[in-house]
């Protein structure tokens, strides 16, 4: 599914003291499958950005497609049923553990698709099924989400957007405030999604994340889109004008550069890869 | 979300914003007794009551408050004039054919007097409503507690806990936008699950509900645990004698404004008390009325111009 920002504005409280505008003219295309990174201070329009992508948030002006939906300032133009849109399009919030409510974990993962109409065997049958795929085994279905620890938590609150079975998933910070090893598994949950054929837009601070996992990044700043670029044009060439923290890896790799080794940076993403194009610059 | 914030305080620089917060509960005090007098005769309550919406407006003016505020907060009301509107036709009053009949339903029929009795009341709760925008409007909440907290001070004789309820009062107001922007952020999370929070059968609306209140409680006792353990941790004893960032000052300013509010409260009185009606002579009552009115009017427009330029103070 394609996401499509035209001219798209955002104004927080119009015609109130407390008027913000968030997003300034965005023009921005999010390509099927990619694994798109929004990066950006803190402040600068990337959660707004985001609930523009199922309709949480209607554009001040412009419009946002997303496959036949349509989320536009005109009423007229606008999709009717824009909770549909919800089903196609997930959101996981920036610390989503906070939303889970029922009594188990199934029925808590079980709430979106029976939501969407599907019947109570049948979603809790996705649920076991999202469930297990995010690296939870059967003995936690008849657990109590507020038992589990926090990554954990994070882990159904993930589930339960996966059982809506969305097109795309975004992602708010995802691994803030988890232990490495917590943040490492999540991540790879998020790319095996991925290389399942789901689209992922995910925001982050993590700049080696960016590296290692993004297609295309998207780097924002006080409501604007300053660069659309691939990972390794982003950080292995010039980074600093956009005041992001360079990843490690593109630190050795700009190292190595300065001491007159030019490795080829296009498939540079981890330290396996880095160390494969050391060895093979070496041959 | 939007019609919680209503008569939210915001900053401005306006003259009073720059009351004291003990002196504005005050005329607030004084102003809702003027509103509650009874007079001889309607056309008197009615006159009564716009001479006392002038002087809200004129205060409204001042302190930068919308009309489409007030507005929409009486539009909210509806439901409530309707209810009130039917209760007075429907009860039977003494003397009810003195004003006439205003028209039949059928043959029934419905007699001004109850006409204008649920009109005296829809003035007054606008008025009231009017009155307390502009407290709530013009005080920042930390203010209120604070002037709360000296009202209650005679009590402290007795062992009254005033700076506990006044600690508390503020944490819970500090604490309203906080819980509104949690309940915004968890509606958002469990609306990308597919709640639909404004349609649907009663019984999905009751399970949307649920899925709101548990974790918004949740987070609520957290927030207060930790608030709790940060104050411990920063040794806080309620018992202590405490400073404050913010001094007030008694100004000129209050003591004028508390002496207007009360020339209009004894005006009022006056046209009350004394039973006057619009035949008798009004020499006295309409003087001291118009004098404070005239009073407010050019204080006001001087400050209003000036106030013009004052920006807000800060977002």
């Amino acid at each position: 599914m394609l996401i499509n920002f035209k001219e798209v504005y955002f104004t927080y409280s119009p015609k109130t003291p407390y008027e913000y505008e968030a997003l300034k003219d965005i023009n921005l295309t999010i390509k099927e499958g990619s694994f798109t990174f929004i990066v950006g201070k803190t402040g600068c329009g990337k959660s707004t950005l985001i609930q523009q992508m199922n309709g949480l948030l209607v554009p001040s002006s412009g419009e946002v497609t997303a496959g036949e939906y349509v989320v536009s300032s005109d009423k007229k133009r606008r999709t009717k049923k824009l909770s549909n849109l919800r089903k196609e399009v997930g959101i996981v919030f920036q610390f989503s553990e906070n939303q889970l409510f029922e009594d188990t974990v199934e029925k808590d993962v079980a709430f979106g698709p029976m939501n969407f109409g599907v019947k109570r065997e049948e979603a809790l049958e996705i649920a076991h099924k999202c469930i297990d795929s995010v690296g939870l085994n059967e003995s936690y279905y008849q657990r109590s989400p507020f038992d589990l620890s926090g990554g954990n938590r994070r882990r159904v609150a993930i589930a339960g957007i996966l059982a809506l079975q969305p097109k795309v998933l975004i992602l708010d910070e995802p691994t803030a405030g988890l232990d490495p090893r917590g943040s490492e598994e999540i991540m790879s949950l998020i790319q095996k999604m991925n290389k399942e054929g789901i689209t992922i837009v995910l925001v982050s601070h993590d700049m080696n994340l960016v590296l290692r996992y993004a297609t295309d990044v998207i780097v924002m700043n006080d409501g604007k889109i300053v660069k659309e670029a691939t990972p390794d044009e982003l950080f292995l060439e010039n980074d600093e004008q956009y005041s992001l923290e360079t990843p490690l890896i593109a630190k050795v790799v700009k190292a190595f550069h300065d001491k007159g080794v030019n490795l080829d940076t296009t498939n540079i993403r981890d330290i396996e890869s880095l160390a494969n194009e050391i060895v093979r610059f070496k041959k | 979300m939007k019609n919680l914030v209503l008569g939210r305080y915001s900053a401005y620089d306006s003259f009073v914003h720059k009351l004291d917060p003990r002196n504005k509960i005050m005329c607030l005090v004084v102003l809702m007794v003027a509103v509650f007098f009874e007079y001889q005769d309607y056309s008197l309550t009615f006159i009564m009551g716009g001479i006392l919406f002038f002087f809200i407006v004129i205060l409204m003016i001042v302190s930068h408050i919308s009309f489409v505020s007030l507005l929409k907060s009486l539009v909210s009301l509806w439901f409530l004039i309707l209810v009130l509107f039917v209760i007075n036709v429907l009860v039977p009053v003494k003397n009810a054919e003195s004003l006439g009949v205003a028209f039949y339903i059928g043959n029934f029929p419905i007699y001004l007097l109850s006409i204008f009795q649920s009109l005296k009341i829809v003035i007054r709760l606008i008025l009231m409503l009017s009155l307390t925008l502009v407290l709530s409007a013009t005080t920042s909440p930390l203010d209120m507690t604070f002037a709360f907290e000296w009202f209650m001070n005679p009590l402290k004789v007795i062992h009254f806990p005033a700076h506990e309820i006044a600690m508390t009062l503020s944490i819970a107001l500090r604490f309203i936008p906080t819980l509104l922007n949690e309940t915004e952020r968890i509606m958002k999370a469990q609306s990308s699950r597919g709640v639909d929070f404004k349609h649907g059968k009663l019984s999905s609306r009751f399970k949307a509900i649920v899925a709101l209140i548990v974790p918004l409680f949740i987070s609520a006792f957290q927030r207060s645990e930790e608030l709790a353990d940060a104050m411990e941790a920063r040794g806080y004893d309620p018992k202590a004698k405490r400073t404050r960032y913010h001094i007030f000052h008694w100004g000129a300013d209050d003591t004028y404004s508390l002496l207007l509010c009360n020339i209009l409260l004894g005006g009022v009185i006056y046209v009350s008390v004394a039973k006057l009606t619009l035949d008798t002579p009004l020499v006295l009552p309409w003087i001291l009325i118009s004098i404070s009115l005239l009073i407010t009017v050019l204080l006001l427009t001087g400050i209003i111009t000036t106030n013009r330029k004052g920006r807000e103070i800060s977002k």
